[in-house]
């Protein structure tokens, strides 16, 4: 016992609950490759309904009651946006009405039968109607615009009036599955950090062993920085296969620096890693801490600004995504890989990370002692 | 099989359940509670794009330009940028997602009746943002242009007509709150996954193989309280949806009621194949995380509908419960759809009902043996 004051006793001691832990882990060993695995699956999943290098499209019917030289125009135009696919032409309203509830197609372009006459003419503007499915709002938006866009163009070509032009020029450009892919690799990665870490306090309090583990000479610094070593290793490596994945082999760009990726990385897990330690020391069996953390996981989801953007959220709510790790490592993902961006240019969400840490690690230090006395 | 031993465990587990208050909010509330948070991010329909502008012009024209841009302030000039340069360092830091350029001769070009141009800058990492800002910009300009008489005072020989159908002002929080309860109708399925775990995990499975009851039985016990309490609980978000967020609801309440039971009896056959083969809570709720949320989310159809036909639809609407029932439930709720419309979706979920329950009760019996 002689040890137990020293500095080598005591990382003798948390190397012991370390192993005993990762033992655990990897006891049960279906569990223990899940966690890796899934997570990697899952990435080719979110790739493969993103359908590979294309873009997205979005499916439409035309009914064309027309059929003239001009209707096809108004058809290539909508081809050529390269957003739409034309899945089928027909002159039945009805068909198009039938898809479109059914679902197979997300809009109808209804090209009327005087259309060409009425361009000839030039009396009168020549009519085009453009029927959307609105029940995906996400959708919708984009469609309206693209196929908006691709039919005014075709009528400005038509005038020799002088019209305005508009260039879009794009910095940092990446595919639409690459935009899609970067995020993931902060969803795939936290949550199994948040939920190993969650569940590592109360499990022991439920099974009977955290008494046993108290009466061993462990303090509880060292508690703590045994359990949470398996999951910040595990986050590490996760970090580590999501990103070689993404990059080797669907080519996700690394504009900037991977070592401040991986340093960012470690700060986020190291702040899920306090969160699920402060949970699963408030908290009475583990079904609860199961509760609560995925209510947590929709809740982050919802806030982290990938599904809506945050700026944007009324008053208190875009306070409560401020609070969520989640939120600060997209903006850096997005950055760092993205756009090239270097340690100054994202100072705010780094300090926001550490700022998040302190207050975890004291909440969850606190709470733990609490819960040991 | 004997109905009063299933019954027999059928009361066992609402006694369970009446005890313990998490179980019942989970399986009765969370439903309706997880749906309200939910939605609540969707209710902020207001958007705000931060845009740089550089004008190189300085002219009337182009001041009177800029000014009808930010008129309604959904488009915010918060960056004045002097060069190249300084556009890409804004963007790259993320302070504007979007930079004008207004180039010297635009007046001059405009007063002349020439084609005057101008240069939309976008931070491209974000695909489908950078193409929002890029179509609202551009639907502005064109707009601009007209009261400027720049398309030669005649009236623009093409009129897009544009009807968004089944959901006529497009609010977000009608078009995601059907789609979101499949996300919200997981929290059921996940408790009788844990009661399932929780009975090999502490033993008691093991008790009650010493008695007579067969695994059938043992499965119906299980099932039956906490559908039934389950579908309840759908039916409570349904008035959150309905009465709260006053979402349209065109359907059958009856046709909903079906719809939700089948969607539960999916989720829960799920749950219980995962919860009696793993064999601890905490592999139960890892596994029940990864192929619920994260699929649910992104593959499920929520937000970018799955391509019919294609070899991941397929295969997802018959594994994954959500890539049915987003489709079907908003269908339900916007589109006023009937039963026989949805019948597809309804033998998808059915099948993986039937599925995951045989599986289950196979592995049961080899348990027992």
């Amino acid at each position: 016992m002689s040890a137990r004051d020293t500095g080598g006793g005591r990382l003798y001691r948390i190397r012991s609950l370390a192993i005993k832990e990762l033992w655990q882990l990897s006891s049960d060993r279906i569990f223990a490759s899940l966690l890796v695995i899934v997570p990697l699956m899952l990435l080719g999943m979110v790739v493969s309904v993103a359908g590979g290098e294309s873009r997205p499209a979005d499916r439409i019917i035309v009914v064309d009651h027309d059929q003239s030289a001009h209707s096809r125009r108004v058809v290539r135009a909508l081809e050529n946006t390269g957003e739409i696919v034309i899945e089928a032409q027909t002159n039945r309203l009805a068909d198009g009405d039938r898809a479109l509830f059914e679902g197979r197609v997300q809009g109808l372009v209804v090209i009327p039968s005087d259309y060409g006459r009425a361009l000839q003419e030039g009396t009168r503007p020549a009519e085009v109607l453009l029927v959307v499915d609105a029940s995906n709002t996400f959708v919708a938006i984009r469609l309206l615009g693209t196929a908006t866009g691709a039919i005014r163009a075709v009528g400005a070509a038509q005038t020799l009036a002088p019209r305005i032009e508009v260039r879009p020029t794009r910095y940092f450009e990446v595919t639409p599955l690459q935009s899609r892919l970067a995020p993931q690799l902060g969803f795939l990665l936290y949550q199994v950090v948040l939920m190993v870490a969650g569940l590592s306090i109360v499990r022991e309090a439920e099974t009977g062993t955290l008494e046993q583990l108290l009466v061993t000479p462990l303090a509880r610094l060292e508690l703590i920085v045994g359990k949470m070593l398996p999951p910040l290793l595990l986050g590490v490596i996760n970090f580590w296969a999501l990103f070689a994945a993404a990059r080797w082999i669907w080519d996700l760009p690394a504009r900037g620096s991977v070592l401040l990726l991986f340093g960012t990385a470690v700060l986020f897990i190291l702040a899920q890693s306090a969160w699920g330690l402060f949970l699963s020391s408030r908290v009475r069996r583990q079904q609860q801490a199961t509760q609560i953390i995925f209510v947590q996981i929709l809740f982050d989801m919802a806030f982290c600004g990938y599904v809506v953007p945050v700026e944007n959220l009324p008053g208190f709510l875009s306070w409560i995504s401020e609070l969520l790790p989640l939120r600060h490592y997209l903006v850096l993902v997005r950055s760092i890989l993205l756009r090239g961006g270097n340690f100054w240019d994202n100072l705010i969400p780094i300090g926001a990370l550490i700022a998040l840490n302190v207050v975890f690690w004291t909440m969850g230090v606190l709470s733990l002692r609490q819960r040991l006395q | 099989m004997s109905f009063w031993r299933a019954w027999a465990l059928i009361r066992k587990e609402l006694v369970h359940i009446r005890r313990d208050y998490q179980i019942l909010f989970m399986v009765l509330v969370a439903p309706a509670f997880v749906l309200f948070l939910l939605t609540y991010t969707f209710a902020a329909d207001l958007e705000q794009i931060r845009m740089g502008v550089m004008d190189q012009d300085q002219s009337p024209s182009s001041r009177r330009y800029v000014q009808v841009l930010t008129s309604d302030d959904e488009l915010l000039a918060v960056a004045f940028p002097g060069s190249y340069a300084e556009i890409k360092a804004l963007l790259q830091r993320g302070t504007v997602g979007v930079v004008v350029v207004i180039p010297a001769g635009f007046h001059a070009d405009l007063t002349a009746g020439r084609t005057p141009a101008l240069q939309l800058v976008l931070d491209g990492s974000n695909y489908h943002e950078s193409d929002t800002y890029r179509q609202n910009v551009e639907q502005r300009t064109v707009a601009w242009a007209a009261t400027q008489g720049i398309t030669g005072g005649r009236p623009a020989p093409i009129v897009v007509h544009t009807r968004p159908l089944y959901n006529l002002s497009m609010s977000w929080v009608d078009a995601m709150t059907p789609g979101l309860m499949a996300l919200a109708f997981t929290f059921p399925a996940i408790a009788v996954a844990l009661a399932c775990a929780r009975e090999t995990e502490q033993g008691s499975y093991e008790g009650l193989l010493s008695t007579p009851i067969r695994p059938i039985e043992y499965l119906l016990g299980k099932l039956v309280p906490y559908l039934v309490l389950g579908v309840l609980g759908t039916l409570l978000a349904w008035a959150t949806a309905r009465w709260w967020f006053g979402v349209p609801f065109r359907g059958a309440i009856l046709d909903y009621a079906l719809l939700a039971s089948v969607f539960m009896l999916s989720l829960m056959g799920i749950g219980i194949l995962i919860g009696s083969t793993a064999n601890s809570q905490r592999l139960t709720i890892i596994i029940i995380v990864l192929i619920f949320f994260v699929p649910s989310f992104f593959l499920s159809g929520l937000l970018i509908p799955l391509e019919p036909g294609s070899l991941s639809e397929r295969i997802l609407v018959r594994v994954l419960p959500a890539a049915n029932y987003v489709d079907m439930n908003r269908s339900l709720f916007l589109k006023g759809a009937e039963l026989s419309a949805l019948r597809m979706g309804l033998m998808n979920l059915l099948w993986i009902a039937g599925a995951s329950l045989m599986a289950s009760l196979l592995l049961a019996k080899r348990r027992v043996a």
